[in-house]
């Protein structure tokens, strides 16, 4: 299972298909397409397993043709910092 | 009352016993100094510029004296202070008064965090700022000069101040620091703009300084809401360019580009994220400066 943690009050901004996120527990901001936005904003308020977040994914009109970058997908953000393994 | 209206005298007894408050925009700067190098330098440069009584908060106390020691008599230096200590190491004392200038950007940049920074020259035309965001050396000085000459308002050459509770660009105008190639290009543009003496061999090259026109400073406590920024880059003898940046992409320019972004933390985000909302982005490639000038005014007049 992961999540943002509970504390992190990330800020959002989209410009046209593309997503900028600021992470003030880091002090970093990133960009993002529309699906790996989708997964962290899925991810803000509640924890899911990355079978979970792959469902979700799929009903996306962008969805990724392999769902195994979803996996990939996750790790990343996991690298940087912006989600973290929550107990299930 | 302004600094013209002292005397050579008083201007010079001011600025020996630390009683001279200088208001530059939203700052106030205490400056002590009794090199007359420095002393002639701010008459030359800052005569339109108000003057703070005495009882005014500074938000600087910049010193600059010679180093104690024998050195002074052999190769004399200069120590630029702040709050009474030595920033950086000592200077040639024939460059005290530009590193007057540079010592003031240092204070600006490590100080004012009450506002987001960015690298970057501003201007302003009929009530809107036009952003110049580059790291220094890529000619955003250059070009600030070139749009004084074609009638924008100077906020700055180099720091860009966003004020985070409306967003609007807040004016610090300053001499416009030139380099090299650039002195004579700028120089070349009006017979009405007046430089300083051009100082030869600094760590940065040949350096000389344009007197910003008295309309910039009179109007120093007019902020401008955010028009444009264009990202400007010099690019000798490559292809002139100006196309549209998309917004996402400028905001990632602008967080690389921040002084203080890091700072600030989320204020810092919002700041700059409503820059960009309330700004039209450009990148500019060019190396031709009078064609540079005419597309970013007609960009402006749109």
């Amino acid at each position: 299972m992961w999540r943002v943690p509970k504390d992190w009050r990330l800020e959002w901004r989209q410009w046209g298909s593309f997503h900028i996120v600021f992470n003030p527990a880091s002090g970093d901001t990133h960009l993002l397409n529309v699906i790996s936005a989708f997964v962290l904003r899925s991810l803000e308020n509640e924890a899911r397993s990355v079978e979970e977040l792959k469902a979700l994914v799929s009903r996306l009109p962008e969805r990724p043709g392999d769902p195994a970058d979803i996996d990939d997908l996750v790790s990343e953000l996991d690298e940087l910092g912006l989600v973290a393994a929550a107990p299930p | 009352m302004n600094v013209s209206r002292l005397s050579s005298t008083e201007l010079r007894d001011r600025l020996a016993a630390g009683a001279f408050r200088l208001r530059i925009g939203p700052f106030v700067s205490q400056v002590t100094t009794r090199l007359p190098s420095v002393v002639a330098s701010l008459g030359f440069f800052y005569g339109d510029y108000p003057l703070e009584d005495e009882a005014a908060i500074a938000d600087f106390h910049v010193r600059l004296a010679p180093p104690s020691g024998l050195r002074r008599f052999y190769r004399p230096q200069v120590l630029f202070f702040q709050d009474g200590r030595s920033q950086f190491q000592p200077f040639p004392m024939d460059l005290a008064p530009p590193l007057f200038e540079w010592g003031l950007n240092w204070c600006v940049a490590n100080r004012a965090h009450h506002y987001l920074m960015l690298h970057s020259g501003v201007v302003e035309r009929s009530g809107r700022a036009l952003l110049l965001p580059a790291h220094p050396g890529s000619g955003k000085s250059t070009l600030t000069a070139g749009l004084v000459t074609r009638g924008f308002r100077l906020l700055s050459d180099e720091h860009a101040l966003i004020r985070p509770e409306d967003g609007q660009l807040v004016p610090v105008p300053r001499p416009i620091a030139l380099k090299n190639e650039s002195i004579a290009i700028i120089q070349d543009l009006g017979t009405e703009l007046t430089f300083g003496p051009t100082f030869h061999d600094t760590q940065k090259g040949d350096v000389s300084h344009l007197r910003p026109f008295e309309d910039s400073v009179r109007r120093a406590d007019e902020p401008a809401a955010p028009g444009w920024v264009v990202f400007p880059k010099f690019v000798r003898g490559g292809n002139h360019r100006l196309e549209p940046v998309a917004k996402a992409a400028a905001m990632m320019e602008l967080v690389d580009n921040s002084i203080n972004y890091g700072i600030l933390g989320s204020v810092g985000f919002r700041a700059l994220a409503r820059l960009v909302d309330e700004s039209t982005c450009w990148a500019l490639d060019y190396d031709d400066l009078p064609r540079a000038l005419d597309e970013i005014s007609r960009l402006a007049d749109r």
